[in-house]
């Protein structure tokens, strides 16, 4: 069954997608792919811009909230699957973005708890917790990458999750709101 | 020791300081450690509070700036003076790295 969460449900994100301003497919082969998250989240940053007033402010914020949405489906996809989508929508008092990956069950548990935990708990203790625990388990990954955005630069993020029939594999999309009033 | 790559520069070559500039958006925490090796030798051998200057640095991505927190706690553990020098036009680091000092109240952070 499809799960969705967030402010979201299934007519409002295909109303997004028909809009969609720029769209892209990125590989995925974590070694030789990495630094290109960096390079397209300049890119689409870049292109957002160009109608901002604040460019150079504006430009950091977007370029850094598009990175760690990138990194995380990256880091998130199913290892046999080869790409992740990422798609744009600037809007006249919202910039959205949403990437689209391929995740095990496991993996889109994980992340169906985080968004639950910020239904009940301070972002920034989560987010101070997970450091040290980092610290403490010696682990990985931070997991600290969507937490960050939503407390830092007060997006909204909701999340669809469509399971794939006949395998434990998801097609994991999130959406990220980002308000500019400009 | 300077340790200087296409997209950032990690320089430790003054006693108690550290300056930080460019670009860092490595894989995972754990590819920070060479790298970040500069902070924790100059954290270890510092003979005042140990400053890192952050000033120029444009982007840190999340498994960054928790490898910038693993340093921060060992400096709690071992006692050991730390500021970090802030620029507030860098919007991710005045809402990212002042949320560090609940790792540790008595890090200094200056915003400039």
């Amino acid at each position: 069954m499809t799960t969705f969460l967030g402010n979201l449900d299934e007519s409002k994100l295909k109303k997004l997608k028909e809009k969609v301003s720029l769209s892209f497919k990125m590989p995925i082969d974590h070694s030789k792919d990495w630094e290109k998250c960096s390079l397209i989240s300049n890119f689409f940053a870049d292109y957002c811009v160009s109608s901002f007033y604040k460019k150079k402010e504006i430009k950091s914020i977007l370029s850094t909230i598009i990175n760690e949405l990138i990194e995380n489906a990256m880091k998130h996809s199913y290892q046999d699957q080869n790409e992740i989508n990422i798609f744009l929508k600037n809007c006249e008092k919202e910039i959205i973005f949403i990437t689209e990956n391929i995740a095990t069950n496991d993996t889109a548990n994980n992340l169906i708890h985080t968004l639950n935990q910020l239904q009940t708990k301070d972002i920034e203790s989560l987010i101070i917790n997970r450091m040290k625990n980092n610290l403490m388990y010696n682990q990985e990954q931070s997991e600290i990458g969507l937490l960050n955005i939503i407390h830092n630069f007060k997006t909204s993020i909701s999340a669809k999750i469509t399971p794939i029939d006949k395998t434990n594999l998801n097609i994991v999309e999130i959406i990220t709101r980002l308000e500019h009033g400009q | 020791m300077i340790i200087k790559t296409d997209d950032y520069i990690i320089d430790s070559s003054i006693l108690n300081e550290v300056s930080i500039s460019g670009s860092m958006r490595l894989p995972s925490p754990l590819s920070y450690d060479q790298p970040f090796s500069l902070i924790k030798k100059s954290l270890e051998n510092c003979t005042d509070t140990l400053t890192v200057n952050l000033t120029s640095l444009e982007y840190l991505n999340s498994s960054g700036i928790t490898s910038l927190a693993r340093i921060i706690i060992q400096a709690r553990k071992d006692n050991k003076d730390m500021k970090l020098i802030i620029n507030n036009s860098i919007p991710w680091q005045q809402k990212t790295l002042l949320s560090l000092k609940q790792l540790w109240e008595k890090l200094d952070i200056e915003s400039i």
